[in-house]
């Protein structure tokens, strides 16, 4: 505790997630006056004239809890932390706990919160929890299917949404292509998820912005919780100081496939060992050490490194020593510093990367073919609080370093080296107002404007382009528990994903903005009625959204020489709108959440099929998603999730015709084809152990696919010709990757 | 040195342990086309195999596949000159469709433009191509990797002021029927004063409709190499920028094909106005063998 003249210093957390409980109540029972923690939980109590106080801390979604402060915590110099728990309700003598509804109160349409305690409820893939699979539940965004790495919400694409994680920017948020994504479920105390329409502070991709927080700890002393699953582990270390001022989280994932080939390498000959001929594993860590240095600022550093690795050896197959890697690499540490509990200043640096390599040998050709883009963020934000308002302003400096091809092969006698390098530099302001102007409204005002020039391998002179992204919100909350928003916002995306190919890869290239590659833009407008009654909640958001350059890499296959890089772009426009419902049921032993989307997405490029107006790949016109949670018994929780969506587009032909004795193919369109739907039901059991050693011992039983549909990965058309003459089938074949996938894993924390 | 792209995507997620089943799909609309596979090459009568297009998914028959021949078409050659010839309708069993429309007293000749007329009751095709400059100075030779197998190459010498656009066929004497494209089918030089050189990888002729399944001589031999006691006869020809896009685009679909990572924007060109196909002029180099002297 801080003792200043009279007053003291301290801060209000959650037990569970360790985070500051904004505008809890405090009354000091000695003389009756009140107090109120500000936005980080903070509180400050002067004019104390006794040796030792009586305090009650109350707050709506807590238990009141009343301490004192002795004589001697009021001399020393530890910080006063007072943690409470969320309030309960008992139902049958099994106790339930109540969650914040943020997407009630938010002042924005389609933000949401999802908490640690969501992300373990699902059914684990071969024992992990997983973050993205947690926002893919959610409504406007897509339940893509296993093998297609990256997030789709609302018609837009795998790299348009802004993974943020304590700071730290990740570009390539998935591992396994989709399967896993970069976040520790152990570490993540909670998800913010933004739909299109955010903060000006936030507003840096088109699709969606998605804030990941670790977890802070709260007791002092060190603990560990692990989780041991099918294929991969995860470990989370925490720590805190005895004065409560300095405190770390650390986690760390590893999966062991390669365990698995060694297993079978004992009843399987090497040669037909798929694990000895295919290699495959992810790894990665991440922490945070925070230092409360004194109780009105905050240092903070947080760390980054992760990457999937494949290797192949596959000699009849002419693929030797051939691999893969991809990654992200991030850091940043801040301060932050609050001389009043209305006015806080923070300045972040940054640093984040992405790279993907692709070396080997196939075909006996010798392949080279690597892409990375790194990002240096120094951003300074001021905010202040009053009743009325809530201002955010700042600026943020960038520097980036784009190489979306390093390429060297040795194909058919030739050998071609080829290696695009650029530099950006970039200016963004941004000032935003979160205004009350009634009790019952609020509207958000804000502005960012970006400035960025780009400069391509040695040239000295440098184009610049500007931007401006204005976004507004208005809230009204109505009786009866009901409010209806309006959002607007223009996005304006300072990097493209370019993906090369029909089917989104590890190795899509990322592509800085330039003068010719312009940065993305979209306009969002969205209109939605949330409604809350006893322990239901449900939902209804309308969208429409305009999209502009668009990049899609040009592969060049007519083998024409391109002076510039830049040229090898195909550049677009698209449209997305839709309808999102979600009706949810958070109180209670039966919890869970039933969303649908209906919606369209449409792309156009001037360089194909002359901008002619085709279906976006991933476009899904309808988006079903059931989840339910049962508490059985205080040791037993039961879930489900089920998801139906229609199938993805593929560009297939439509017609044959005979050349030099093959058939070949005739083509009307892209993506003209629609794959079969996609349905899926995972299933799975949790049992909490009793154990006098272990704070938490739960195994968790899943199984994936239940029902082992086989969803399409992919389609292609075979033709089979059999000895007779003249008779030929054409028949379309879809490849799955996921049978029935059972799992068992456990979780303990020492 | 060429500049070329990668050809080769990074196939990892076919490698990824799938499994495949058939299925049901909605098929678009389609109606058919006027399908031409024609050329005409230097000092060499043009040849035209006409064809009816039909939706993918169709299961091919004995009475299907004949209701796919165009054998009752009027096919008309003209020249720059303004030498006209109505094309003969021959029959070729050697090759799918066996029917193919020759001409019997015009043949190539270089630097001519070439027009086609193709005429049936429902449909007026036509198109045009030129037979730019036989490509000189170029040899052939096998690359031995073993005492018994190499690689087929072939070296040339570019123009020195425009792009050369070259098409390559072989024919195996222990493996093939026909000349048929090699791999790479299609090979471009800028102007340069240097040589350069191609591999010709072995590739199978590919006649699906063959019931001929003896003349497997390369089953099971490394790949893209040929016998050292094979005779393989090499065509190279030049052909115009038009014509490279149009097969180009053909061929990389066919190389792509059952690949699920196809390329972006891989629209299938076509030279034929009313139709599908090409119609391609060659500038043919005298052909050259390459054999054991042995």
């Amino acid at each position: 505790m801080a003792l200043n003249a009279q007053c003291l210093k301290g801060v209000v957390v959650d037990e569970l997630s360790g985070k500051g409980v904004p505008f809890a109540n405090m009354r000091n029972l000695e003389n009756g006056k009140k107090y109120v923690t500000d936005s980080l939980g903070r509180f400050l109590i002067c004019e104390i004239n006794k040796q030792s106080i009586v305090l009650e801390i109350s707050h709506t979604s807590f238990n009141k809890r009343t301490i004192e402060i002795t004589a001697e915590q009021l001399a020393s110099s530890e910080l006063i932390k007072v943690s409470f728990l969320p309030k309960s309700v008992s139902i049958s003598g099994v106790t339930i706990l109540s969650r914040r509804d943020q997407s009630f109160n938010s002042a924005f349409t389609g933000n949401q919160t999802i908490t640690q305690k969501d992300l373990l409820k699902l059914p684990t893939i071969m024992g992990e929890s997983d973050v993205i699979r947690s926002i893919q539940l959610l409504p406007g965004v897509q339940t893509v299917g296993e093998g297609i790495g990256g997030v789709f919400v609302r018609g837009g694409g795998a790299g348009q949404n802004l993974f943020v994680l304590d700071d730290m920017e990740l570009l390539n948020p998935t591992h396994l292509m989709g399967i896993y994504s970069v976040f520790n479920s152990l570490t993540t105390s909670s998800v913010e998820v933004y739909k299109g329409n955010a903060p000006v502070e936030l507003q840096e991709h088109l699709s969606s912005t998605v804030v990941v927080e670790s977890k802070e700890p709260v007791k002092k002393g060190f603990g560990i919780t692990a989780n041991i699953g099918n294929i991969s582990s995860s470990i989370a270390l925490t720590g805190m100081s005895n004065d409560g001022k300095l405190s770390f989280i650390v986690g760390v994932r590893r999966s062991y496939l390669e365990a698995v080939g060694s297993l079978a390498s004992l009843i399987i000959p090497d040669d037909e060992n798929y694990f000895k001929k295919y290699n495959y594993n992810f790894q990665d860590i991440n922490g945070a050490l925070k230092w409360h240095i004194t109780p009105s600022s905050l240092f903070s550093v947080s760390g980054y490194l992760g990457g999937d690795y494949f290797n192949l050896n596959n000699t009849k197959a002419n693929f030797t020593n051939a691999g893969s890697n991809w990654g992200n690499r991030s850091f940043a540490c801040s301060y932050q510093y609050s001389p009043s509990q209305n006015n806080t200043f923070k300045h972040s640096i940054s640093y984040s990367s992405v790279y993907s390599n692709f070396n080997g040998n196939i075909l006996d050709n010798s392949i080279k073919f690597n892409s990375f883009l790194s990002q240096i963020k120094q951003k300074n934000s001021w905010s202040f609080r009053n009743d009325n308002h809530f201002i955010n302003t700042g600026l943020e400096f960038l520097y980036s370093e784009t190489i979306p091809q390093d390429m060297n092969f040795f194909y058919n006698t030739d050998t071609v080296s080829r290696r695009e390098f650029f530099r950006n530099l970039g200016l963004s302001l941004f000032a935003g107002d979160k205004i009350q102007l009634k009790e019952n409204m609020i509207l958000y005002a804000g502005l960012r404007f970006n400035a960025n020039s780009s400069k391509y391998q040695a040239n000295k002179n440098s184009i610049p382009f500007y931007s401006f992204s204005p976004a507004i919100a208005f809230s009204m909350f109505l009786e009866k528990e009901r409010s209806v928003k309006i959002a607007y916002s223009r996005n304006t995306q300072q990097v493209h994903l370019c993906s090369f190919s029909s089917l989104p890869i590890p190795n899509d290239i990322w592509m800085c903005s330039t003068a010719v590659l312009k940065p993305e833009i979209s306009n969002q407008i969205t209109l939605g009625y949330y409604q809350k009654k006893n322990a239901w909640n449900w939902t209804a958001e309308i969208y429409g959204k305009s999209l502009q350059n668009q990049l899609i890499f040009n592969l060049n296959v007519d083998n024409t020489s391109v002076d510039k890089f830049e040229n090898d772009f195909f550049m677009g426009k698209g449209y997305a709108y839709g309808l999102d419902i979600s009706i949810g049921k958070n109180i209670g032993r039966l919890t869970g959440s039933l969303n649908y989307s209906l919606a369209h997405s449409i792309r156009s490029f001037p360089g194909i099929l002359e901008g002619k107006w085709f279906n976006d790949k991933y476009d899904r016109t309808h988006d079903l998603k059931l989840f339910l949670g049962y508490e059985l018994t205080k040791k037993w929780n039961l879930s489900l999730v089920w998801v139906y969506a229609t199938g993805n587009n593929a560009t297939l032909p439509v017609g044959r015709w005979w050349m030099i004795n093959n058939i070949m193919n005739d083509y009307d369109g892209i993506n003209n084809v629609r794959l079969p739907a996609y349905h899926r039901l995972d299933v799975a059991a949790n049992y909490t152990l009793t154990s006098n050693h272990l704070k938490e011992s739960v195994l968790c039983f899943s199984i994936i696919n239940l029902y082992n549909r086989a969803n399409p990965y992919y389609l292609v058309y075979k033709v089979y010709s059999d000895s007779n003459q003249y008779n030929i089938q054409v028949k379309a074949v879809q490849t799955s990757l996921f049978p029935v996938m059972p799992s068992v894993s456990w979780r303990f924390t020492l | 040195m060429i500049m070329k792209r990668i050809k080769i995507l990074i196939i990892l997620v076919i490698l990824i342990s799938g499994c495949t089943t058939e299925v049901e799909i909605n098929q678009p609309a389609y109606n058919r086309k006027v399908a031409v596979d024609g050329w005409i090459e230097a000092g060499d009568y043009a040849r035209i195999y006409l064809t009816f297009s039909s939706p993918y998914l169709t299961q091919y028959d004995s009475a299907s596949i004949r209701a796919s021949f165009l054998n009752y078409a009027k096919v008309t050659l003209l020249n720059s000159r303004g030498d006209s010839e109505i094309l003969t309708l021959f029959k070729d069993a050697t090759y799918f469709p066996p029917f193919v429309y020759r001409s019997v007293s015009m043949k190539g000749e270089v630097g001519e433009t070439y027009r086609l007329r193709i005429e049936t009751l429902e449909h007026v095709i036509t198109s045009s191509t030129t037979i730019p400059k036989i490509p000189t100075e170029n040899r052939v030779f096998l690359d031995l990797k073993t005492d018994s197998s190499g690689i087929a190459k072939a070296e040339f010498s570019p123009d020195l002021q425009n792009v050369t656009y070259l098409y390559l066929q072989i024919k195996s004497l222990k493996a093939d029927i026909n000349f048929h494209p090699c791999l790479p089918q299609l090979f471009s030089m800028p102007p340069s004063a240097s040589s350069c050189d191609v591999q010709l990888n072995r590739t199978y002729e590919g006649n699906i409709l063959s019931t001929n399944k003896v003349a497997k001589f390369y089953d099971n031999w490394p790949l893209r190499q040929y016998a050292l006691s094979d005779t393989l006869f090499v065509k190279i020809g030049s052909i115009d920028k038009q014509s490279f896009e149009v097969l180009n685009s053909i061929f990389t679909d066919q190389n792509n094909k059952n690949n699920p990572v196809a390329f972006n924007g891989n629209v299938l060109k076509t030279n034929i106005e009313g139709g599908i196909g090409h119609w391609t002029g060659v500038g043919l180099a005298p052909i050259q063998a390459i054999y054991s002297k042995k």
